[in-house]
């Protein structure tokens, strides 16, 4: 058993225990992603309190609706990776036409190292994890790769990346499906 | 291009949170016409889902203000102190059970069982998980140079705190803690020989083995201290003082 499987099981017996109400497991469940989900917030919307504020709600989601998981759709990180994600991108959509980004408010995507974790101890399995989603990006061809960091990373829509890039919308869509096929096979993950 | 592929294309776009509204507005019709018992696309859009989810992975993880997930149980006005939910099943497969260990100078085999309340003067960070506790004290242990001091006062079992003067980074562990008495939480010291303690953590321990970080050198100090406290931000001890423990350089 992979340790990254491993981390499946776990995740899922802990949702259980949050369903029943056991504060602990919830306690569990955010240590081990909570830093990944705010390094994910942050990303995307760039305002510490709104990253902060994106995170809470989500895990306030888990802790009130842990039965939204379903396990047809993948592993339990992926779900809640996606939920802090759906929050995210609509903070940052909400947000866009009243603020002006600032570079010294908060990270700027071009400088976010991956050695910044000095003060976040790894939890079994993640690194194995983060080690091939990176891989797998790092599989990409940079223009696909380069659509991919701007809609999941900075929350813009195909259109907008499409009038960011100079590029006709269809070779952006077809760059996400084809981006996204090769991720699928990298990463490796079949529906049972 | 057929239904498959145009929904496949929409899915994968969606799964990244890039449609824009005409386009999400086209999903959900070809998902209520074609997707939903399509097999194929069912497919596609679990496979797309996890995918995106596990893309946060490439990042580097970011630090969370350690009373966070109390924040977010005391949003649902869910009581922050209790160490146990009412009902516990047997750990599933794959779930990992935690017993006490002894504590030694080699420990590899410990594990985090603690709630951070609060955080004063001294901050305090919050492990993630058990795993990452074993890793973080298991390390610390390690290093030449570590000392280990005990609270008196609080048995056999009790706490402890390692530390490497000249450090800022400490660890406060224990096995089979006690309860705090009900209504209170503990509450972590810094006692200098001269003026007023410095507030650190609060916390609740749960069950089996406590490991608290706390981003300090006690050795400066000279003395740490445990008392119990109704709140968990109290800016000076409440007498009596539960326990000390001598934190030399």
């Amino acid at each position: 058993v992979r340790p990254v499987e491993m981390t499946d099981a776990r995740d899922r017996d802990l949702l259980r225990r949050i369903a029943l109400g056991d504060r602990e497991s919830f306690r569990r469940l955010f240590a081990r992603y909570a830093p990944t989900a705010m390094a994910l917030a942050r990303r995307v919307v760039r305002q510490a309190h709104l990253a902060e504020e994106t995170v809470q709600e989500a895990f306030l989601a888990v802790w009130k609706k842990p039965g939204g998981y379903d396990p047809e759709l993948g592993s339990v990180r992926a779900w809640l990776m996606s939920t802090v994600h759906h929050r995210a991108v609509d903070a940052v959509r909400r947000e866009q036409a009243q603020r002006r980004r600032s570079d010294e408010a908060m990270l700027d995507a071009a400088t976010v190292e991956y050695d910044h974790a000095e003060a976040v101890v790894e939890e079994i399995g993640l690194p194995e994890e983060r080690e091939a989603v990176r891989q797998a990006m790092g599989s990409l061809p940079a223009e696909q790769r380069r659509v991919i960091e701007l809609m999941y990373f900075e929350g813009l829509s195909q259109s907008r990346i499409a009038e960011r890039l100079e590029l006709p919308l269809g070779t952006v869509k077809s760059r996400t499906l084809l981006a996204m096929r090769r991720l699928r096979g990298e990463l490796g993950w079949i529906r049972e | 291009m057929n239904e498959h592929e145009r929904v496949e294309e929409l899915l994968a776009a969606d799964a990244l949170g890039g449609l824009s509204s005409p386009d999400q507005a086209e999903l959900e019709q070809a998902w209520e016409e074609h997707g939903r018992t399509c097999e194929s696309c069912r497919r596609a859009r679990a496979e797309f889902s996890e995918v995106a989810g596990r893309l946060a992975f490439s990042l580097a993880p970011a630090a969370v203000p350690s009373d966070m997930a109390d924040r977010v149980l005391r949003l649902v006005g869910e009581p922050v102190d209790e160490k146990r939910a009412p009902e516990r099943e047997e750990p599933g497969e794959g779930a990992r059970v935690i017993r006490p260990v002894r504590w030694s100078r080699g420990l590899v085999a410990v594990a985090a069982a603690v709630t951070l309340l609060a955080v004063g003067g001294l901050g305090g960070f919050l492990l993630s998980g058990q795993d990452e506790g074993e890793t973080a004290l298991a390390a610390f242990l390690a290093e030449p140079g570590t000392r280990v001091a005990e609270f008196e006062g609080m048995g056999a079992s009790g706490l402890k705190v390692a530390y490497r003067p000249g450090e800022d980074q400490s660890y406060v562990f224990g096995s089979d803690v006690a309860a705090a008495p009900a209504g209170t939480v503990y509450k972590l010291w810094l006692v200098p020989g001269t003026g007023a303690p410095v507030p650190g953590p609060a916390f609740s321990p749960g069950d089996g083995l406590l490991i608290v970080e706390v981003p300090s050198d006690p050795s400066e100090a000279g003395t740490m201290a445990l008392t119990f406290e109704t709140d968990p931000d109290v800016a000076q001890p409440t007498p009596p003082i539960a326990s000390t423990a001598a934190t030399p350089a």
